[in-house]
C-alpha cells in the first residue's frame, strides 16, 4: 500500500519538477544566446561605425567596403544566433510539454492502482472480518461446551455426593416413570 | 590558388602604398606623378589628424575583433550542451544547435576578418609615419652621389695648391661629373629632385646661410641702412567689369598670375627702355560679390627677367634677396619693393581690415605673398584667407596663421621652388601642395619653370583637389572669394623702387639747419 502511494505520489511531481527545470535550462541557455546576440550586435555596430571615417584613400575606400560586407555577415550571425534562441526557447516548451504529458498519464496510473488497491482492500477486509467473526463464533462455541461439561461434573459431583441424589434420582425416576 | 590571392595581394598593396601617397614623399622625391597628371600632397596638419584616425580605426577593429573572439567564446559551452544533450531530448534543441554551428562559423570568420583588417590598418599607418622616413633614406643615396663632384672640386682644388691648372682641372671636373650626374638624375627624378640633390651634396648650410644673411640685413635696415621704398606708384589699367559665370578655381588663379605676368611685359614695354628706371606690376582683381561684400585676389608676377638685374625694379633678381630674407617681424617699410607694392595696391584698390584676400604669385610672386602672408603688419591691415603659388620657394615662410589656406603648385620639373633648400616640405604644417609633371620641356634638363606649366597642371589640380576634404577646402576658399556671379574688375599697379638710407633725426634736423643756413 505505501509503495503504491509513493509510486502515485511522488512520480508525477518529480516529472513536473523535471519539466520545469528543463525549460528553465534551456531558458537560461536562450538567455545566454542573447546575450551573446547582443554582445555581436554592439561589435557589428562598433565596427559599421568605423565606416565613416574622415581618412581619405584608395585604402580607407576598401576598408570601407570591407566593413560595409561584413556589417550584412555580422547581421547573418546575428540573425543565427536569434534563430538559436527561439529554438532553445521552443525545445523548453516542447520539452515540458512532453514530461507534462508523462506526468499526466502517471496521475491517471495512480488513480488507477489506487483504485484497484482499494477494492482489493474492502475485499480483504470483509473476507477477514467474516473470518474473524466465524473465529469467533468457534471460540464461543468451545466456551459454551466447556461451560456445560463444567456444569454437568460439578451436577455429577452434587448427586453423587448428597441427598439430593435421591431427590434427583426420585425426580428422575417420576420423571422417567412418569412420562412412560 | 593565385586567382584568390592576386585580389588579396593587391588589397594588400593598397593598404601599404596608397597612405604613403599623401605624404608627396615619393611623388616629389623621386617624381613618380605620372606624365599629365598631378598628386595633392595633403598638409602635415591632415597627415597627422590622419594617421591618428588610422590608429583609433585599427584600436576600434581589433577591439572588435576580441569582442567576436569572446562571443565566439562564450557560445562554445552552450553549444556544447545544445549539441549533445538537449539536442537529443528535443528536436527544436537540435535546430537551434544546427542556428549555433552557423553563427559560429560565421564568428570564426568575423573574427579572421576584422584580425584582418586590423594588421592592414597598422600596415597603412607605418605607410603613412615611415614614407617621408624611407623616401629620405632613398634620397640620401641620391645626394650622396651628387656630393661626388662637389667632393671632387674640393679635393682637386686643395691638392692643386692655388695651382691655376690645378684649379682649371678642379672645375673642369665638377662641371664635367656633377653636369653628368645632374642630367642622369634629373631624367630619372626630375629637374627638382635633382636640385635638390645637389644642394643637399654640396653640403652648404643653405638654411643656415640664409637665415645668417637675413639676420644681417634685417639688422642693417632696422638701423635704418638700405631700406627699399616705392616710386612712381600708379593705377596703369582698370579692366571693365565682368561677371563670372561659374565658381573660381585654381585655374582662375592661375590664369590671373598668367594675365598678371603679361600686365608686367605689355606695361614694361609700353613705357619703353628701362634702363634708368623699371618698373613692377601687380594686378588686384576687386570681386563684387554677389551677397554685396567685396574680395580681393592679388597676383603678383614673377621675377622679371627683362630686368634682372635692375635696381630699381621691385621684382628683379635683387629683389629675391630681400624676398628670402624677410622675416614675420619685419615692419612693411622694411620689407621688400614687391610687398610694399602690393600693400599699396590693396590699399589704393580700397580692400579693408575685414575684406577677404586672396595673394597669389608665381615664383618669386609666391615668395612675395607668403612673406605678405605671415608678415605681422601686413596681417593687422588685410584678412588673408588664402594663399595660392606657383613654382615658389615656400619653405622659409614660416608661421601662416593655420586659419589661412595655404596652396603651393609644383612641377616635378621645376628647379625653382628648391631653390632656398629646405627639402620637400612646404614650411607650414597646414600648407597643401599639388606636384603635376606636365612633362612639357623634353630636353636633357627638363626645366618647367613657366606660368604656362600651371595652366597646364591647374584644371588636373581643381579635379585632384576636389578628390580630399582638405583640398575641397583649398577649393572653397576661393569660391568663397571668387562666386559664381560676382562682378570682376581687375586694376593693375605699378611702382619702381630704390634704396634709402633713414638718417637719424638728429642728423636730419642738423642738415636742415646747413640748408637754412645756405639759403639765407
Amino acid at each position: 500500500m505505501d509503495m503504491v502511494a509513493a509510486l502515485g505520489l511522488v512520480a508525477p511531481a518529480a516529472v513536473r519538477g523535471v519539466a520545469i527545470s528543463a525549460e528553465h535550462r534551456l531558458a537560461e541557455l536562450a538567455n545566454g544566446v542573447a546575450r551573446r546576440r547582443a554582445d555581436l550586435g554592439t561589435a557589428g555596430e562598433r565596427w559599421a561605425g568605423t565606416s565613416g571615417t574622415s581618412w581619405e584613400s584608395p585604402a580607407a575606400e576598401l576598408f570601407r567596403a570591407k566593413v560595409r560586407r561584413e556589417a550584412a555577415r555580422v547581421l547573418t550571425a546575428e540573425e543565427a544566433l536569434t534563430r538559436a534562441e527561439h529554438h532553445l526557447r521552443r525545445a523548453g516548451a516542447q520539452i515540458r510539454q512532453k514530461l507534462e504529458d508523462l506526468a499526466g498519464e502517471l496521475d491517471v496510473l495512480e488513480h488507477r492502482v489506487t483504485e484497484s488497491a482499494a477494492r482489493v482492500a474492502v475485499k480483504a477486509e470483509s473476507g477477514i472480518h467474516e473470518a474473524v467473526e466465524a473465529v469467533a463464533r468457534g471460540a464461543l462455541g468451545i466456551q459454551a461446551s466447556e461451560d456445560l461439561r463444567t456444569a454437568r461434573g460439578a451436577y455429577a459431583k452434587v448427586v453423587d455426593g448428597s441427598i439430593y441424589r435421591a431427590a434427583v434420582e426420585a425426580i428422575g425416576g417420576a420423571r422417567l416413570g412418569g412420562s412412560r | 590558388m593565385s586567382g584568390v590571392l592576386g585580389p588579396e595581394l593587391r588589397e594588400w598593396g593598397i593598404f601599404a602604398m596608397a597612405p604613403a601617397r599623401p605624404t608627396g614623399a615619393f611623388a616629389i622625391d623621386f617624381g613618380t606623378v605620372p606624365e599629365g597628371a598631378v598628386m595633392v600632397r595633403a598638409s602635415s596638419v591632415q597627415q597627422k589628424i590622419d594617421t591618428e584616425e588610422i590608429h583609433r580605426l585599427e584600436k576600434e577593429v581589433a577591439a572588435v575583433g576580441e569582442a567576436v573572439g569572446e562571443v565566439w567564446l562564450a557560445t562554445a559551452p552552450l553549444v556544447a550542451e545544445v549539441q549533445h544533450f538537449w539536442a537529443h531530448v528535443a528536436p527544436e534543441a537540435a535546430a537551434a544547435a544546427h542556428a549555433l554551428d552557423d553563427a559560429r562559423d560565421l564568428l570564426v570568420s568575423l573574427g579572421v576578418s576584422a584580425a584582418d583588417d586590423a594588421v592592414k590598418l597598422r600596415v597603412a599607418r607605418t605607410s603613412y609615419e615611415q614614407a617621408e622616413h624611407l623616401a629620405e633614406t632613398l634620397v640620401s643615396g641620391f645626394n650622396a652621389v651628387h656630393s661626388v663632384p662637389y667632393r671632387l672640386l674640393f679635393g682637386t682644388a686643395l691638392h692643386s695648391g692655388g695651382n691655376p691648372l690645378g684649379l682649371m682641372l678642379a672645375a673642369g671636373s665638377f662641371a664635367v661629373v656633377g653636369g653628368s650626374v645632374f642630367v642622369a638624375d634629373a631624367a630619372l627624378r626630375g629637374t627638382g629632385a635633382a636640385t635638390r640633390s645637389t644642394i643637399a651634396g654640396s653640403g652648404v648650410p643653405l638654411e643656415n646661410l640664409r637665415q645668417g644673411i637675413g639676420r644681417a640685413v634685417r639688422y642693417r635696415r632696422g638701423m635704418g641702412f638700405g631700406l627699399v621704398r616705392l616710386t612712381d606708384f600708379r593705377t596703369v589699367e582698370t579692366s571693365e567689369p565682368r561677371t563670372t559665370s561659374g565658381p573660381a578655381g585654381v585655374a582662375t588663379v592661375v590664369t590671373s598670375l598668367k594675365s598678371a605676368g603679361d600686365h608686367d611685359d605689355v606695361h614694361d614695354a609700353a613705357r619703353g627702355p628701362q634702363n634708368q628706371v623699371s618698373l613692377a606690376h601687380v594686378d588686384v582683381q576687386v570681386v563684387d560679390r554677389p551677397d554685396g561684400t567685396r574680395s580681393y585676389l592679388v597676383s603678383i608676377p614673377g621675377t622679371d627677367f627683362d630686368n634682372l638685374t635692375s635696381r630699381t625694379d621691385p621684382n628683379s633678381a635683387r629683389s629675391i634677396l630681400d624676398a628670402v630674407t624677410v622675416s614675420p617681424e619685419t615692419p612693411l617699410e622694411e620689407a621688400s619693393g614687391l610687398m610694399q607694392l602690393v600693400d599699396r595696391a590693396l590699399r589704393e584698390a580700397g580692400a579693408g581690415v575685414d575684406d577677404p584676400v586672396i595673394l597669389s604669385g608665381f615664383s618669386q610672386g609666391g615668395m612675395a605673398a607668403m612673406g605678405l602672408a605671415t608678415n605681422r603688419d601686413f596681417g593687422r591691415r588685410y584678412s588673408v584667407r588664402g594663399v595660392v603659388t606657383t613654382g615658389s620657394p615656400t619653405s622659409t615662410y614660416r608661421g601662416v596663421d593655420p586659419a589661412t589656406k595655404v596652396l603651393h603648385l609644383r612641377d616635378i620639373d621645376d628647379p625653382v621652388p628648391s631653390l632656398t633648400g629646405g627639402g620637400i616640405a612646404p614650411g607650414n604644417e597646414h600648407a597643401v601642395v599639388v606636384v603635376g609633371n606636365t612633362g612639357r620641356n623634353k630636353g636633357p634638363v627638363p626645366m618647367t619653370h613657366s606660368a604656362e606649366t600651371y595652366i597646364e597642371a591647374a584644371a588636373a589640380a581643381d579635379r585632384e583637389l576636389g578628390r580630399t576634404a582638405e583640398g575641397r577646402a583649398h577649393l572653397r576658399m576661393i569660391q568663397e572669394a571668387v562666386p559664381a556671379g560676382s562682378t570682376v574688375r581687375t586694376l593693375t599697379f605699378e611702382a619702381s623702387s630704390e634704396t634709402y638710407d633713414r638718417r637719424p633725426a638728429a642728423e636730419r634736423g642738423s642738415e636742415q639747419a646747413a640748408g637754412h643756413r645756405r639759403d639765407s
